[in-house]
């Protein structure tokens, strides 16, 4: 037995995905599915990710990988979990940290609202740190970030 | 010496009514004629040449406009008429008596009605009268008086100058052949071998002519006669070789200075742009080329770090989450141990249901309550899809830990990345480098036409080449022609000795080959020492006349003329300076005064000199050198000058001039002059202001000027 190709715990009437209200605005800047102010699309070296959702994954594995949780911040949403549909892969990483976090607690794997709080929580950790990684370095955004990723080179 | 008196114009371009007197003076010989750029000065220059020698004065008569650019057709009619009336004096040097002349010549030019920018012309004969006694006598051929007797054609780049242009002599565009050819021309003309040359070439006409009547007179028969007349026709011949000779050898001189100056420009060019700049440019094309390759391969990985984000982020995941993932693996892996997942129960209990046999062996169906026990154990158990959720997760936890190897995961993508961009971002740099540095080098040869001039060396090379051959058969054909006249001579003197002529014609044409003998000589004479003459002169006056410039780095020795009529300048050790690079713009100017002086000196020949701007951008004490010498050493000089000019040598001016003028244009209204114009045309107008006035016809705006 295995699950569905369209199986997804995470599509939630009431959760959606969400980065900090303070950042969103940066978020949006290093994303190119936002146009910029003349309605074309950013290049990749000054926006590294495609979509909104691709940055949350890489916030959410910064986060979860340096302990960063912030469940307080005001935060602000751009989409909801049915975003994940067919895309088993990156359902397997959201659950698996949700499952961690709560100490193997298999409880938290039928809750999608709870699972998307922490989710969203670890992101809201881990978009300053990607945030910092792109700005600090002198080359192109893209370059600055993976630098500072493969270097494991955090001042956050 | 030929004193000029007054100058008359109407129409003569912006000078459309002149009336200028000239100071004849000699103590005080300048006429001194202020004026400012574009105001008229070459047109007044090309005015006194034109009245003197008509169209000769001119490389193509048809494209020079002479009617007034601002001629207004409607009012004034389509046909321009022009005139340049020149007074003037002749002195003879002997008797001091003078006689007065007037010169007019006129032309008209018809505008044309499609287009201004053509016109016919229409020349009229010009008028010389003498004045005598009894009033005006009319001089028959006017032209061939002046330039016979008065002022030969050759004499007028000598004697009437613009002073930029009298540097054509030392520092041209031209070949060095033919500044050598002027050099040549005016020494010549002023030592009249002109005249001995042509006298040369009649005395051989002369006796050619005899020679045929000779053999005319002949009572030969017909083979004898065919004799005679061979030779006389052969001697005709061969006449005309020297001539056609000597022209084809100067046609290759040029031809061969030509193909030098254009493989030394070619030369330049390359060395300019480092190379050929035809490779040069295609070089600069493949970098270009490669230059975007580069560009584009650090565009492709950023597009592989772009996808990797979105699509392989579990690698992401299994790089940084290393410790989840293995605390995941080992929780997983006991709760599989512990038959928590997956929960066998549920399914055994439906496969004994299907069976529907108890593993005791009891049939299920028989038995209502074994049966309900069998389907609540089938319906129990842990949720499905999370149990299905969390074997999925520990097959991808072993997926994880795999791509968390460095040599397939994250690290090893992102490594390979950066790497592929610092190489071409390396190559990039490196290409930019060499694209600067080529343009910068084809920058230098931007205005030079590379293709032009290879195309033009190749066809002076190949005129070259085609002279060289005309050349060989012309002198083999010259040598066999004066070996058949020998033998032709041979015969001719039997046959004449036969008829008792030979002494006779012997006898008279002795006579004019003794005359062309003298001639010869004394032309050659005079060519050499004469040549000799004016360049040990031009020495004395270019060292009374120059003023070393120390900063100019190069100490002028001495200047002379070789005997291939090329004006050499002589440095430290007699290395010779070359004019265009090693000496100043006003060193040039005072050797090629200095040439020209020499020449006129040597010569004797007592003209008025007529000079557009002589001082150029000279300054200091060069400049009174120059201005004092041409004083003391023209009995009437009059001299073209602006006020830059004039500044520093008012003093000497005021010493040597007789006579002023001012010389200013309407088109400088509001601009540079203060009041409007006493002309309503685009023309030029004279006042009698010296150097140190102004009226309100000439006044200027103060800036530095009048």
């Amino acid at each position: 037995m295995s699950l569905p190709s369209n199986w997804n715990p995470l599509v939630s009437t009431s959760s959606r995905l969400a980065f900090p209200e303070n950042l969103h605005e940066k978020a949006v800047e290093i994303c190119r599915k936002a146009r910029d102010e003349a309605g074309n699309s950013k290049l990749i070296q000054d926006a590294p990710f495609e979509r909104m959702v691709d940055l949350w994954m890489v916030c959410l594995i910064i986060g979860r990988a340096y302990k960063k949780f912030d469940p307080e911040v005001s935060t602000k949403d751009f989409i909801g979990g049915e975003i994940f549909q067919g895309d088993i892969s990156k359902i397997s990483i959201i659950l698996a940290i949700c499952f961690a976090h709560e100490n193997m607690d298999s409880e938290i794997l039928g809750n999608s609202k709870k699972c998307l709080k922490i989710a969203n929580s670890y992101v809201a950790g881990g978009l300053p740190m990607v945030l910092e990684a792109i700005e600090s370095g002198v080359s192109t955004n893209i370059e600055n970030m993976y630098k500072c990723l493969i270097n494991d080179d955090f001042l956050y | 010496m030929l004193y000029l008196k007054k100058i008359i114009t109407k129409n003569f371009r912006q000078l459309r009514d002149i009336e200028l007197d000239f100071g004849v003076n000699e103590t005080k010989p300048l006429t001194v004629i202020r004026a400012e750029n574009r105001t008229g000065k070459t047109t007044f220059l090309t005015a006194i040449s034109w009245a003197l020698f008509g169209d000769d004065a001119f490389r193509s008569r048809s494209k020079y406009r002479m009617h007034p650019i601002d001629w207004d057709e409607d009012v004034n009619g389509l046909d321009v008429d022009i005139s340049v009336e020149i007074h003037f004096s002749s002195e003879d040097e002997d008797t001091l008596h003078k006689d007065d002349f007037i010169l007019k010549r006129e032309c008209t030019e018809r505008i044309s009605k499609e287009s201004k920018d053509k016109f016919d012309v229409s020349s009229k004969d010009p008028v010389l009268t003498k004045l005598t006694e009894g009033g005006y006598e009319s001089i028959p051929n006017p032209s061939a008086y002046i330039t016979r007797r008065l002022f030969t054609l050759s004499l007028k780049d000598i004697f009437i100058t613009d002073g930029d242009k009298t540097l054509s002599f030392i520092d041209s565009d031209d070949t060095l052949s033919t500044r050598k050819t002027r050099v040549k021309k005016a020494v010549r003309s002023l030592m009249q071998l002109e005249a001995l040359e042509r006298s040369e070439v009649h005395l051989k006409e002369i006796r050619r002519e005899i020679s045929r009547v000779i053999d005319y007179n002949s009572n030969a028969g017909s083979e004898d006669s065919g004799i005679l007349t061979d030779y006389n026709d052969l001697e005709l011949e061969l006449a005309d070789f020297p001539g056609t000779i000597e022209g084809i050898e100067d046609a290759y001189e040029q031809a061969l200075e030509l193909s030098s100056t254009l493989e030394s420009e070619l030369e330049q060019a390359y060395a300019k742009a480092g190379g050929d700049p035809g490779e040069k440019q295609q070089t600069l094309t493949n970098y270009k080329d490669l230059l975007t390759e580069e560009l584009a391969g650090i565009s492709d990985q950023y597009s592989r770090m772009s996808i990797f984000l979105r699509n392989e982020v579990h690698m992401l995941y299994s790089h940084f989450c290393k410790s989840d993932i293995n605390l995941l693996g080992d929780h997983l892996g006991k709760m599989i141990s512990d038959g928590v997942i997956p929960d066998i129960v549920p399914r055994l209990a439906k496969e004994r249901l299907l069976a529907d046999t108890c593993i005791c062996g009891l049939k299920i169906s028989e038995h209502p309550e074994v049966m309900q026990r069998f389907e609540k154990l089938a319906g129990s158990g842990s949720n499905n899809e999370t149990t299905m959720f969390l074997l999925q997760l520990k097959h991808d936890i072993a997926n994880w830990e795999m791509s968390s190897d460095s040599e397939i995961g994250f690290l090893r993508h992102g490594n390979d990345c950066l790497s592929s961009i610092v190489r071409h971002r390396s190559n990039t740099t490196r290409l930019e480098n060499g694209i600067s540095d080529i343009s910068a080098q084809l920058d230098m040869v931007r205005d030079i036409d590379i293709d032009s001039l290879r195309s033009r060396r190749s066809i002076a090379q190949k005129e070259e080449k085609e002279l060289t051959e005309q050349l060989a058969r012309l002198k083999a054909d010259q040598r066999s022609k004066e070996i058949r006249l020998i033998e032709l001579k041979k015969k001719r003197d039997q046959i004449l000795k036969k008829e008792g002529k030979r002494d006779i014609a012997e006898d008279k044409l002795m006579g004019i080959d003794d005359m062309l003998r003298v001639i010869s000589t004394t032309i050659h004479a005079l060519g050499g020492d004469t040549l000799v003459e004016v360049s040990t002169v031009m020495n004395d006056i270019f060292k009374k006349i120059n003023v070393q410039d120390g900063n100019v780095g190069s100490v002028i020795e001495s200047v002379s003329i070789t005997e291939e009529h090329e004006i050499v300048v002589s440095g430290i050790n007699g290395r010779k300076l070359i004019p265009s690079t090693d000496i100043s713009g006003a060193q040039k100017r005072a050797l090629t005064l200095a040439f020209i002086f020499a020449t006129v000196q040597v010569s004797g020949a007592e003209l008025p000199n007529i000079i557009d701007t002589p001082l150029g951008t000279q300054s200091g004490e060069l400049k009174r050198l120059m201005l004092r010498y041409t004083a003391l050493n023209s009995k009437q000089a009059v001299l073209l000058l602006t006020p830059s000019e004039i500044a520093g040598v008012e003093e000497e001016i005021r010493e040597y001039t007789s006579r002023y003028w001012t010389l200013s244009h309407a088109d400088q209204y509001p601009k540079e002059l203060v009041n409007l114009p006493p002309v309503d045309t685009k023309s030029a107008y004279l006042c009698s202001c010296d150097i140190w006035s102004s009226c309100v016809k000439c006044a200027r705006h103060v800036r530095g000027g009048l």
